[in-house]
């Protein structure tokens, strides 16, 4: 369980009276490793946009099939067009790809390089040559650890004030002394990203004289959480989920009320109900010793998934104290989601009201988990 | 001390118990009755299919309970043991 959760976020501003972005970054992440890439088209607009969103996507989506990096990183260095005027690639790249166990790969294609964030100092790295057809692409292996980070820029950053409050522009090495000063372990990816991004805006006093984009992953801990969320068909089992659930390493949340009871009885504590919790359209949540978050469960799972699909990316500040917001809360703070989905029938539901209660909750349960996992969760559902 | 459990498990939250618990804190407050009356939310007490919110005073389970009815089976039940509870002391 000592794997390594790689918190990714990005910023970019577009060259000054452009709408697009000539850079484009793209990120997948599978069971096994997280992938980003990023690239910057020559040139800006929307030529360049396109080049450089197929260049990242094209990386990302073949590194996800597991193609071997090489292979990759051939076809793509032979697939992008040169420049007839410029003799020049029309796109550059780089990508990470970290494995859950901190092992990474790094290749870098005419873009600056990365810089790799450990204890406040930016780290050497020794990079390889590697010559693909006539290109030469840089790539090396690393091993990276809790608290590391990598920060990814494009030129855009590199140059950024230049001729004008610099001489120079910001420079690589200024923004690793940047870097050093600014890092620290409480902040997180998409802060540092925009603290670059809006440097740069400062740096070019407002006049962006080139697409900038600057990519951050943050090395932590997961955190995980357990959603157990209905009793299992056979009451046999009962005791065994709730070792499961006791003994899971991260957040605990039970949604319903017999599931509740089930745990309560089995752990031989009681359940109070706390009535400042109350509000009109969810029932209150429920204080067991042990477990994060008690609710009540079909109607606030149905009112999480009304406010999920309502939340804007972004926006994910939840304020409320009913069950429903606490547990969005929870859900959205976490990386790692394992949701337990019970299929006993509840002989109290024979309330009309409540009639198809049973296969509703499930579907419920499925679309929390893909909401979810469009949000970059890695969420497992299980029933029993 | 009287105890009053109301149910706000899924079924009798859709039958109001929120309602309930409103009436019932407003009613403890205008008696003045805050350290004679204790007010609790339970989860579902697996009486569903019975009419109305489920509620317990003092271990006794009522069914059909509403916003409505409320302040009547407050008198009855809550003000009534009240009263016991006071001659008992006397
Ligand atoms: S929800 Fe109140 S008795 Fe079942």
């Amino acid at each position: 369980m000592n794997e390594l959760f790689v918190e990714f976020a990005y910023a970019q501003i577009p060259k000054w009276g452009e709408e697009l972005c000539g850079d484009s970054v793209s990120y997948d992440r599978t069971r096994d490793f997280t992938i980003f890439s990023w690239s910057d088209g020559l040139g800006s607009g929307v030529k360049a946009n396109i080049l450089s969103t197929l260049t990242s996507r094209i990386i990302v989506s073949m590194l996800r099939k597991n193609s071997p990096l090489e292979e990759v990183i051939e076809t793509l260095v032979e697939t992008l067009p040169v420049c007839k005027v410029r003799k020049i690639a029309y796109s550059t790249f780089s990508v990470v790809q970290v494995a859950s166990n901190g092992e990474a790969y790094v290749a870098e294609f005419d873009n600056p390089p990365i810089f790799w964030v450990r204890n406040n100092r930016v780290m050497h790295l020794e990079r390889h040559k590697h010559e693909v057809g006539k290109k030469v692409v840089l790539d090396f292996n690393m091993r990276l650890q809790k608290n590391d980070w990598i920060v990814g820029i494009t030129d855009g950053v590199v140059h950024a004030g230049i001729g004008g409050l610099w001489n120079l522009g910001w420079r690589w090495e200024k923004i690793a002394s940047f870097l050093e000063s600014t890092v620290n372990e409480h902040m997180d990816a998409k802060t540092l990203a925009q603290k670059i991004i809006d440097t740069t805006r400062k740096l070019y006093q407002d006049h962006v004289g080139d697409d900038a984009t600057c990519v951050v992953a943050k090395i932590r801990l997961p955190r995980r959480l357990l959603l157990w969320a209905g009793p299992p068909e056979d009451p046999a089992q009962d005791e065994r989920i709730v070792e499961r659930v006791m003994t899971f390493p991260g957040k605990k949340v039970v949604s319903g009320g017999t599931t509740g009871n089930i745990l309560a009885r089995v752990l031989k504590k009681e359940i109070r109900v706390d009535l400042n919790s109350l509000a009109q359209d969810v029932p209150p949540v429920g204080m067991l010793e042990g477990v994060d978050l008690l609710t009540e469960g079909i109607l606030t799972l149905a009112a999480v998934l009304k406010r999920l699909r309502k939340l804007q990316s972004g926006e994910e500040t939840i304020r409320g104290q009913d069950g429903a917001s606490r547990l969005l809360r929870l859900l959205l703070e976490a990386d790692e989601i394992v949701i337990i989905g019970g299929r006993a029938i509840n002989p109290a539901h024979q309330n009309p009201k409540l009639s198809g209660e049973l296969s509703l909750k499930a579907r419920i349960l499925e679309e929390i988990s893909e909401e979810l996992q469009r949000r970059g969760k890695m969420v497992t559902l299980e029933y029993y | 001390m009287v105890t009053i459990s109301v149910c706000v498990g899924s079924s009798c939250h859709l039958k109001g118990a929120y309602d309930i618990i409103r009436v019932c804190e407003e009613m403890i407050e205008r008696l003045g009755l805050k350290d004679k009356v204790e007010l609790k939310g339970t989860f579902c007490l697996g009486q569903c299919t019975e009419e109305g919110v489920t509620v317990v005073i003092e271990g006794e389970t009522l069914h059909g309970v509403s916003a409505e009815n409320f302040e009547k089976v407050f008198a009855e039940k809550v003000l009534q043991k009240l009263t016991e509870e006071n001659r008992g002391n006397n």
